[in-house]
Formats: structure tokens, C-alpha cells, sequence
């Protein structure tokens, strides 16, 4: 039986069968034959969570507006796909064509969160690919990977040839392009691979080896002289003029973001210190309004759409946004919403998404981070209680009965008194509302766990170990429960530490990655499969310690096992930013206003 | 206002879709076809558009119908035919299309029973047809079969769906062939899932593979009316 009549008779068999059809609206099938280059974007997570990510339409539309080239796509498969392709010993395969992933040239890996390498390992075994680089031979795909984590992807190192940092829309056709030409020429795996590190924004592992010194990292030392001492990230300059997915797959199941998606602009100007994403996206890059009108007229004719969200990292940033949100419902008919994935915590915003709000007023999401005005100061959030007041009033005023606030436990400098002050912040909220509006709207609180991440101000900081974080949890529900209108969520405490352990992971992690997935870990991100003692059983196994990575302060004088990976920002613009934060200080230009 | 009935065809794999994912799908293909929908009041306005029953997930069809509201009367069923057609996927086949009143009850609350066709799927050896039909004959002679469901309020409930099973009959078309008129609509059903599955129990004498594994399920029609006068549901006639 062929591949594709052995997975037939597995979809009656599976709970959601409709994630592995791969004929979806707008899909692009080719021919092999006739591809001079076949590639599969494999991205380690459901088909739901990895169809909701617009990086992956972005990258299928620009290699698959070539007719040499061909990129099909593959998620990780749920359980029950994964225990039945093991029981068969079929391989994991590609959901267009249904050919097997280990039959195509190149392998590229979505890398969001470090929750998901388990994912990307097991991803491979199933495909029935060596996981280790130096196993594979001709026989096998390059596997490449690129997205957010790839600016530090060490714990990854072995198991991959080729990282890409940075944009992937030019980067990506273009090494394609240089498999084509380099295959006419005979150039073979390591050839290729010489080839690819002389280019801008491809990273490849092997050709640089870490040191250590009694267990502790002293840098990174180059084995070619074709890899670069560092490598730069890939930046399309102009995104007017870059291709963007009008004609998106439109998935049959509903997926985490069910709605079309206009990327507004990439990068932001806000310069919060613990955040990695408004460091890698630099500099901001907008698209004008006639491109993103015409933009979006496209996608509402290909998919048939009645939301589009304006993406970005902080969409009411977007110079005039108000006119152009009028201008896009002006043009696409009273039928169709747009709407805006973040809120800045101002009246202006506020005023934005009530204007342009469909139907009932139900809950608006805010990230006021810390519960403090010192500590905003600390992270850069610069926002008063004041503004908080003002803004959540008009909200209240315009009707919207419900809030949702984001913070972070065990932010740098943070004491009892900032988890307090959650709780401070919170019920001065509700008496303001209450005296000033007679409203009594419903809170929810949210609180994730800091994790440093590399390449931002607070890259040196530990994350605070995991008993504390549960006892600040704790102190802060404790705080919350007089307030009986406010609902309190945190997240997995364990699972944040993991995060922290492999974001700033050398490559002494993979041993640890691959154990753990022998180890069954998957789908770690999902808090019903995360087990934190199987992952600490592993690390035992291993004599590793994972508080070595997620808990100490590392010196800004010691190298980081990212160093040879720009993002943009200097090493030596982060330190200030990191002492000025120390000392409440506002960020200076620099840093802010995302320039890089 | 104009109001259109519509019959359509699943076929091939995407028979896997809920009825939800199919709701959405056509919505979607609608709005791609630009046709004057009209939409529902309320805080979420969505087009009027349903279909005559839920087809379970793995069940292709051969006749289902849906209907839906256009704002006038400007476009002709053959032109929305080819306009719909147009705009969804291959799998998906549109049979006809119909004016009606815009009066009058809807598709959803006429259904009372649905025809199905069960083929063997071949992925495991088929039984031999005697001892298909020995299994059939026995399920019939049952004074009734019961089932535990999930009832209003989430609470379990005991219910006999013997009296649900207007017909079944077993046949051999160069395999094992089950064809099945079972009471369905808003007045209560049976999904053929779990007749097929009573019947593997009174064939082997246990709960055997899961019935959507050894059967290649279609459904063929629905039905309006009573038990014993049942006609089939069309565009022409509802």
C-alpha cells in the first residue's frame, strides 16, 4: 500500500481527522516532479496552534510564488496519529503531497517557544531521521529551523544545519535558491553547508564548537573560516514591497486565531526590558495604508473572512490607526470586523477599540506587567496608575463590563510589596470605578512567571526559583480574595522554568532534549502533558542541574552562549539599559524607539 | 428577500468535517462568492444560512440539503449554483438549487429520518454475508436495545433505540453491504455509528473495532413525514 492509502485508513481511526487532510481553501499542491527544490515547513505543535501562526503563510506564500520551488507543510501529530504511525512504522509526512518528511530536500522547523524542542526531536524520529546532524547523510533532508527561539537555539545545535535568523520571507526562497544552484554544481552536504554560512543570516551549528571550563561556558570558537565571528539577522527593509500571504490557507477546523490577519507593522518602539520580541523584530517597519487597504480587499476576496486582525506587536501604535481602521471598514463592508490583538493601556486605545467594537461588550485585555509604578519603572512600562484609571474608566463608561490584566511574578527587583501592590492596583481600581462610574465590572488577574531571555536587558537575571514563585502565587490569590470580583490565573510555575532553562541553554541541553523526548515528553507548552518531575527525573539521569542555567545571575562580563547571534542590539546597550533599569531610569533613545 | 434551497454532495476526505467546520466552510465560500447574504440580529450577526441535519463526522453524503436567505431576488438558483460552486472545494458538490417560499417551516424542523449505506471498508477481512444477516435478523428480533447517553444536563440517561430502526438490511455488492433508514431531526435519532456498532456486538459477540474503521458510511437521503409515509426531503417538495 502506498503512504497515502495507509493514512486513509488511520483517519477514521483519529479524533480529529481533519487536521491531516491537506486540502484545505487555498492550499498549493505541485508536482514533485517538476519542483527543482521541495521543502516542508514543519512546525512543532497541533495544526491548530501552528495554522494560527501568520510566519508560516508568510513563508508558504513567498517560496511557493516561485514555480521552481515547492514548500507542503506538517504540524506535530496528536497522540493518537502518533501512536498509530508508530504502530505501523509509517513515517511522518507531508500534508499536501502525504510523501514522506525524510523525501524532501529541506526541513524547516517554526521555532516560537522553547516548550515545543521536544516537539521538533520527536518530529524527527517520526520522520524517521537521524536527530543528530552529523548521522545524516546525503539520503536525508538539511534540516533547517528559524523563528524567535533561534536567536539563542543552542540546546538545538546538534540536531540542526542550518538556523536562519531573523525575516525569513527573502531569506528562505533564497537558500533554496542556493540548494538548486549549489546541487547543479555537485557542491554535497558539507559543500552546501560552507556555502550557506558565507551567506548573511544563516547560522551553522556545526562549524562552531562551545568551550568550557569546569562546567561552565567560555565561549564559542569558530572550526571554519567560511562561518563568520557573528552572525547577523536577516531584515527585509521594506515591507510594502514584501510579499504578504492575501490568499492564506483557510483551515476547515477552527484554529487558535480563526480570522484573517494584516500584519500592520514589525518591530516596536516601546523598548520593555524583558521583552525579547521588541528586540529580534527591530527596526519598525510599517506598511503604508494603501498597502495594507489593498492588503486586506485581497484576503477578504481569497478567503471569505468576516474578521481581520491588525497584527502587530503593539497594533495602536500604528501612526494614525484610527483613520486607518475607518478607511478598512470603509472599504470592506459593514459586514466585516476588524479587530486589534493587543491594547495599549491608554484612553486612546480604548477609545480605538470601542469605535471600531462589533456586538457585545464584553471583555477588554490589558498588560499593566507589574503591579507597581517602581517596578513599570524597572521594566520600562511606563505607565501610572493615573493612566491605568483614566483608560479602564473609559471603558467602563463606554459600557465593557469585564477586564483582563496581565502580569509578571518575579520580575527583576521585585518585592513583597510589587506583588501587593497587584492587589493594591486592583482594589483602587474598583473603588475608582465604583465611586466614579457606580460600576462594579469583573477583574480578571493574570499572572505568567518572568523568564530572561537572551538578547534583552534582563538577560542576566535569574528567574526566581521555583518555590518562591509559588509562595509570591500564593501571597498574591491571598491578596486578590477580599476582592471577590476578581478572578485570579497563573500559570504553571514549573513550566516557566523550563522555559528559562532552555532560553538561555548551551548546547550541554540536547543531551537533556533527547532524553526527554525518548523520556515521552511532548507537547510540553500544554499544561495536561507537561510532567516538571519527568523532566527533572531526566536531568538527574543526566548529572545536570537545570537551576545551573535558569537561576543564576550571569556577570555581564562572562560570554553567553549566544553571543555569536546579532539581533541587533549591542551587548553593550543592553548593559546600560540593565543598570539603568537597576536604578529606575528610564530607557534611554537607544534602546527605545526600536531602532537597532 | 429571497429564500434558496440547496442540495449538495460530500465525497472523498471531506467527509471528516464536523457539521461545524462544514457551517463555517460554507459561510466562508459564500462570502467569497459575493452573493447578497442576509444576516441574523444580535450582538453576533451571522448569514442565515442552515443545513437540514448535523452529518456526523465520517459520514459522506449524496443528498443533503441547506437553505438560506438572499437579499433579493436578483440571482437565480443556477446562477448561485455556479457562483457557490465556484468558490468550494473539490469534494464538495452542489446537486441543485431552488427557489421557496420564503414562508414556511425549515429544512432542520421537517426531517424526521435519513437513509444510510454502510460498505465495508476492506481495511480488515469481511464476515461472510450469512453471518452479516444472521447478526441483522438477531438485532431486529431484539424487543429493545439499550443505550446510556449523555442527556440534558449532562446526566446519564437510558434510552431504547430499537423503535428508531425503521429498516436495516444486509446485502453483498462485492462486499458486505448495510443499508439502514433510521429515524432522525429534532424530535430525536439514532446515529448509524451506534446501530452499526450493536451490530458488530450481535455479530461477534464483543465490541469489535470501531464501526467508522470497518464501514464506509454515506448517507443517502432524508426523509420528511411520518414512520410508514416518509418521503424524501427535496428542494421540489419542501
Amino acid at each position: 500500500m502506498s503512504l497515502d492509502k495507509e493514512l486513509q485508513a488511520l483517519l477514521p481511526r483519529v479524533q480529529k481527522p481533519a487536521r491531516y487532510l491537506g486540502n484545505e481553501w487555498n492550499v498549493v499542491i505541485k508536482d514533485h516532479a517538476q519542483a527543482a527544490v521541495r521543502a516542508v515547513l514543519a512546525f512543532p505543535d497541533l495544526y491548530e496552534v501552528g495554522m494560527s501562526n501568520l510566519g508560516l503563510q508568510i513563508l508558504y506564500a513567498a517560496v511557493n510564488s516561485r514555480p521552481e520551488m515547492l514548500l507542503e507543510r506538517a504540524f506535530a501529530p496528536a497522540a493518537d496519529m502518533e501512536a498509530l504511525l508508530r504502530e505501523r512504522g509509517l513515517p511522518l509526512f507531508a500534508l499536501e503531497s502525504k510523501k514522506p518528511l525524510r523525501d524532501f530536500d529541506l526541513l524547516g522547523f517554526s521555532l516560537q517557544y522553547e516548550l515545543s524542542y521536544t516537539n521538533v526531536l520527536n518530529m524527527l524520529d517520526l520522520a524517521q531521521i537521524p536527530l543528530y546532524a552529523n548521522a545524516r547523510d546525503e539520503r536525508y533532508p538539511l534540516v533547517a529551523a528559524g523563528g524567535p527561539c533561534a536567536f539563542n537555539p543552542e540546546p538545538l545545535a546538534p540536531f540542526i544545519d542550518i538556523f536562519l535568523l531573523g525575516d525569513g520571507e527573502e531569506a528562505l526562497p533564497e537558500l533554496l535558491a542556493e540548494l538548486i544552484a549549489l546541487r547543479s554544481r555537485g557542491a554535497g552536504r558539507r559543500g552546501t553547508l560552507l556555502a550557506l554560512a558565507a551567506l548573511p543570516g544563516f547560522y551553522i551549528p556545526q562549524f562552531y564548537r562551545p568551550l568550557y571550563r569546569g562546567g561552565s561556558f567560555q565561549g564559542i570558537e569558530r572550526l571554519e573560516s567560511a562561518a563568520p565571528p557573528v552572525v547577523a539577522k536577516r531584515t527585509v527593509p521594506d515591507l510594502d514591497g514584501a510579499v504578504f500571504p492575501t490568499a492564506p490557507i483557510v483551515p476547515y477546523l477552527e484554529v487558535v486565531h480563526d480570522r484573517g490577519v494584516l500584519e500592520l507593522f514589525r518591530g516596536c518602539s516601546r523598548g520593555c526590558r524583558f521583552c525579547q520580541a521588541g528586540v529580534i523584530y527591530r527596526p519598525v517597519r510599517r506598511r503604508s495604508p494603501e498597502t495594507l487597504q489593498k492588503l486586506a480587499c485581497e484576503t477578504l476576496q481569497a478567503t471569505g473572512y468576516d474578521e481581520v486582525s491588525l497584527a502587530s506587536l503593539s497594533s495602536s501604535d500604528y501612526p494614525h490607526i484610527d483613520a486607518l481602521i475607518s478607511d478598512l471598514s470603509a472599504a470592506a463592508g459593514e459586514r466585516v470586523r476588524f479587530s486589534l490583538p493587543s491594547l495599549r493601556l491608554d484612553s486612546f486605545s480604548v477609545g480605538l477599540a470601542d469605535r471600531f467594537h462589533r456586538g457585545r461588550r464584553g471583555s477588554l485585555t490589558f498588560a499593566p506587567e507589574a503591579g507597581t509604578e517602581r517596578l513599570r519603572r524597572v521594566i520600562n512600562k511606563n505607565i501610572s496608575r493615573e493612566d491605568i484609571f483614566a483608560a479602564i474608566g473609559a471603558a467602563v463608561a463606554a459600557g465593557w463590563q469585564a477586564f483582563k490584566l496581565y502580569f509578571m511574578i518575579g520580575l527583576p527587583t521585585e518585592t513583597h510589596d510589587d506583588i501587593e501592590g497587584i492587589a493594591r492596583l486592583c482594589r483602587e481600581l474598583l473603588d475608582h470605578l465604583r465611586r466614579a462610574y457606580g460600576k462594579k465590572p469583573r477583574l480578571t488577574v493574570s499572572a505568567s512567571v518572568f523568564v530572561p531571555k537572551p538578547h534583552t536587558p534582563f538577560q542576566w537575571e535569574p528567574q526566581l526559583p521555583l518555590g518562591e514563585v509559588e509562595r509570591r502565587q500564593r501571597l498574591l490569590a491571598q491578596a486578590l480574595k477580599p476582592l471577590r470580583v476578581v478572578d485570579f490565573n497563573w500559570h504553571e510555575a514549573g513550566a516557566s522554568f523550563l522555559e528559562a532553562v532552555f532560553a538561555r541553554g548551551d548546547r550541554r541541553l540536547a543531551q537533556v532534549l533527547e532524553l526527554a523526548q525518548r523520556r515521552g515528553c511532548r507537547f510540553d507548552g500544554w499544561s495536561e502533558f507537561f510532567s516538571l518531575e519527568r523532566w527533572l527525573s531526566v536531568f538527574r539521569e543526566l548529572e545536570l542541574d537545570p537551576a545551573d542555567w535558569a537561576y543564576r545571575r550571569y556577570t555581564h562580563e562572562e560570554p553567553l552562549p549566544w553571543d555569536h547571534l546579532a539581533a541587533g542590539v549591542p551587548k553593550a546597550v543592553l548593559v546600560r539599559e540593565h543598570r539603568r533599569a537597576l536604578a529606575e531610569e528610564a530607557a534611554e533613545n537607544r534602546f527605545e524607539g526600536g531602532q537597532s | 428577500m429571497a429564500r434558496i434551497c440547496f442540495s449538495f454532495a460530500v465525497t472523498g476526505e471531506l467527509k471528516y468535517l464536523s457539521h461545524l467546520d462544514l457551517m463555517r466552510l460554507f459561510q466562508r465560500a459564500l462570502r467569497r462568492a459575493a452573493l447578497p447574504l442576509v444576516y441574523s440580529q444580535g450582538f453576533n450577526p451571522h448569514p442565515r444560512l442552515s443545513l437540514a441535519a448535523p452529518l456526523p463526522v465520517g459520514v459522506s453524503a449524496a443528498r443533503e440539503l441547506g437553505e438560506l436567505f438572499l437579499a433579493d431576488d436578483s440571482i437565480a438558483p443556477e446562477q448561485f449554483l455556479k457562483r457557490l460552486q465556484e468558490q468550494l472545494p473539490a469534494g464538495l458538490i452542489l446537486n441543485g438549487a431552488a427557489a421557496k417560499a420564503p414562508g414556511g417551516p425549515s429544512l432542520a424542523a421537517q426531517v424526521s429520518a435519513a437513509r444510510y449505506r454502510a460498505a465495508w471498508s476492506g481495511l480488515t477481512p469481511s464476515p461472510p454475508a450469512a453471518e452479516l444477516q444472521e447478526a441483522v435478523a438477531r438485532l431486529l428480533s431484539l424487543p429493545e436495545i439499550r443505550i446510556t447517553h449523555r442527556g440534558k444536563g449532562g446526566k446519564e440517561a437510558i434510552a431504547d433505540i430499537r423503535p428508531f430502526i425503521y429498516e436495516l438490511t444486509a446485502g453483498m455488492e462485492g462486499g458486505p453491504v448495510l443499508e439502514m433508514l433510521l429515524k432522525a431531526g429534532s424530535s430525536g435519532g439514532v446515529s448509524p455509528y451506534l446501530v452499526l456498532e450493536r451490530l458488530e456486538q450481535a455479530r461477534s459477540g464483543a465490541a469489535g473495532e470501531a464501526p467508522a474503521f470497518l464501514w464506509n458510511l454515506q448517507r443517502l437521503a432524508l426523509y420528511r413525514g411520518e414512520a410508514g409515509s416518509l418521503q424524501e426531503l427535496t428542494c421540489a417538495g419542501a
